[in-house]
C-alpha cells in the first residue's frame, strides 16, 4: 500500500484522497500574494511583484573627489570616473575597475535593456586647443549618441568641458564606457579635476 | 487497494490514471477576457483586472529660476547657498513627495521666507537623484563658482555627487548627487564652495533650475 505516500506539488490528499494545489504551491510561483500584486517571470520563477515596489534603477559615479586621473588621455581608450563610494541600483550591472585600482571606474556591463546616459571629462592638457578632446558614448559596438567636449584644464580659466549623453538599446549584456574620441596636446601629469567635476549617469528606462 | 480514488483539486483522474490540471484548477477561479492572476487581500491569487502601471517615478520635485527683477551679491553677503528665485513670473514649480525651504544650508532664510524661494530639499526615507543645473552670473568677467550638493542643517542624510565649477565664458555646468536618507525632512541643499562676484536672481536668460526624484 502506498497511495499515502502520493503529494503533489507537497500536498498530501485529505481523508478524502484529494489533493489541493493551488498556485503558490507550485514549484515555479514565488513569493506571497497581496492586493496590488502580480506574477511575473523573471526567468527562472513567477514571481509576485508589487507595483509599489517599481524604482528608478540607475548608476552614478561621482563624489568631487580628490584623485589625480590614473592615465594619459588617449584616443579610442575609455574615460574613467572616480568614486570611493559609487551608486548601482540596475540590477545584474557591475562597475568595472581600471586595471590596478581601487576607486577609478573605466566601464560599466549592462543587462539587456534600454539606456539613458550621461557623463563628462575634464582633461588636463598642456596647451589650449578648440576643442582639447571630445567624447562618445561606446555601446559594445559602435559610438553612439552626442559628443560632449574637454576645452583646458579648468584651473586655467578656459572653457569646460559639456556632458555627452545618448540613449541605446542593448539586446544583451554589453560592456559600455565614454570614449575619447579625439585628444590634442594631452598631459601627462595629470590633475585631480576628474576626480572633483567628472561624472557618469546611467538610468534604465526600459 | 484505493490510489484509484486519488483526485486533485477535486479532479478526477482519466482512464489511464491522468489528472488534467489548468491554470484554472489551480488558481481556483473562472477569469474574464483581459484578466490577470493578481493577488488579493487574503494572500491568494485570483483572476483580475492587471495592476495599473506605476509611474515611473515615485516622487519627483522641479523649480526653476524666472525672477526678472533685481539681483542679491551673494559675495557681498556671505551667502553660500545656491538657491531658486521663482518669485515674479511664472510659477515653475511641479512636485510630488518633495518638498522645500527657503531657508538656505547655511541658515539664511531668502527671499522672506516665501515659497517661491527653493534654498533646500526636503526629502523622506530612500534613495534620490539630485540635479542642479546652474547658470549663474558674476559682476566681474573672471567671476567664477564651485557648486557640490551636501548634506543640509537639518538631517543626517548621506549626499554623493560631484562639483560644478563655472566660469563667466562658460557659466552653464550641471552638478548631481545620490541621497540616501532613512528620516523624514532630510534637508539636502546645492552648496557654493567657493565664489567671486556672483549674483543670485538672474532672469530667463540665465535661468537655473533645481531637480531631484526618488530612485
Amino acid at each position: 500500500m502506498s497511495h499515502n505516500k502520493i503529494t503533489v506539488a507537497n500536498q498530501s490528499p485529505d481523508a478524502n484522497g484529494n489533493v489541493s494545489v493551488n498556485l503558490s504551491d507550485l514549484s515555479d510561483v514565488t513569493g506571497t500574494p497581496s492586493t496590488g500584486t502580480f506574477l511575473e517571470y523573471n526567468g527562472t520563477n513567477f514571481a509576485s511583484v508589487s507595483t509599489a515596489s517599481v524604482s528608478v534603477q540607475c548608476i552614478f559615479i561621482g563624489e568631487g573627489g580628490s584623485d589625480a586621473y590614473p592615465r594619459t588621455l588617449v584616443a579610442n581608450e575609455e574615460i574613467c570616473f572616480y568614486s570611493t563610494n559609487p551608486y548601482n541600483s540596475i540590477t545584474s550591472a557591475t562597475l568595472n575597475l581600471l586595471s590596478g585600482e581601487t576607486d577609478w571606474y573605466e566601464s560599466v556591463t549592462l543587462p539587456s535593456g534600454t539606456y539613458y546616459l550621461r557623463g563628462t571629462c575634464v582633461g588636463d592638457f598642456t596647451s589650449t586647443s578648440s576643442p582639447n578632446m571630445t567624447y562618445r558614448f561606446h555601446n559594445g559596438t559602435s559610438m553612439d549618441g552626442a559628443a560632449g567636449a574637454s576645452y583646458d584644464s579648468v584651473a586655467s580659466g578656459g572653457k569646460y568641458p559639456y556632458e555627452a549623453n545618448c540613449m541605446f538599446t542593448l539586446a544583451s549584456s554589453t560592456t559600455v564606457y565614454l570614449n575619447i574620441n579625439s585628444v590634442t596636446s594631452a598631459n601627462s601629469t595629470t590633475s585631480t579635476n576628474q576626480a572633483l567635476y567628472g561624472h557618469l549617469y546611467i538610468m534604465k528606462v526600459g | 487497494m484505493s490510489h484509484n480514488k486519488i483526485t486533485v483539486n477535486s479532479q478526477d483522474p482519466t482512464s489511464a490514471g491522468d489528472v488534467t490540471m489548468s491554470v484554472s484548477s489551480v488558481v481556483g477561479d473562472t477569469p474574464s477576457t483581459g484578466e490577470t492572476i493578481v493577488g488579493n487581500a487574503s494572500n491568494q491569487y485570483e483572476f483580475g483586472a492587471s495592476p495599473t502601471p506605476p509611474d515611473p517615478l515615485l516622487e519627483y520635485f522641479f523649480v526653476c529660476n524666472t525672477n526678472l527683477g533685481g539681483s542679491q551679491g551673494v559675495t557681498a553677503y556671505g551667502y553660500i547657498t545656491q538657491y531658486v528665485d521663482n518669485r515674479s513670473g511664472t510659477i515653475y514649480n511641479v512636485e510630488s513627495g518633495i518638498e522645500s525651504t527657503a531657508q538656505g544650508g547655511e541658515g539664511v532664510t531668502y527671499g522672506g521666507g516665501g515659497t517661491r524661494i527653493h534654498g533646500q530639499i526636503l526629502v523622506d526615507q530612500g534613495h534620490y537623484f539630485c540635479e542642479y543645473y546652474s547658470t549663474p552670473r558674476w559682476t566681474s568677467s573672471a567671476g567664477n563658482s564651485v557648486f557640490q550638493y551636501v548634506q543640509g542643517n537639518a538631517g543626517t542624510a548621506e549626499v554623493i555627487g560631484n562639483k560644478a565649477y563655472c566660469y563667466n565664458n562658460s557659466p552653464s555646468r550641471n552638478f548631481y548627487a545620490v541621497v540616501k536618507s532613512t528620516g523624514t525632512n532630510q534637508r539636502v541643499w546645492p552648496k557654493i564652495l567657493s565664489n567671486s562676484t556672483q549674483t543670485i536672481g538672474a532672469s530667463y536668460g540665465t535661468s537655473q533650475s533645481m531637480i531631484a526624484y526618488k530612485i
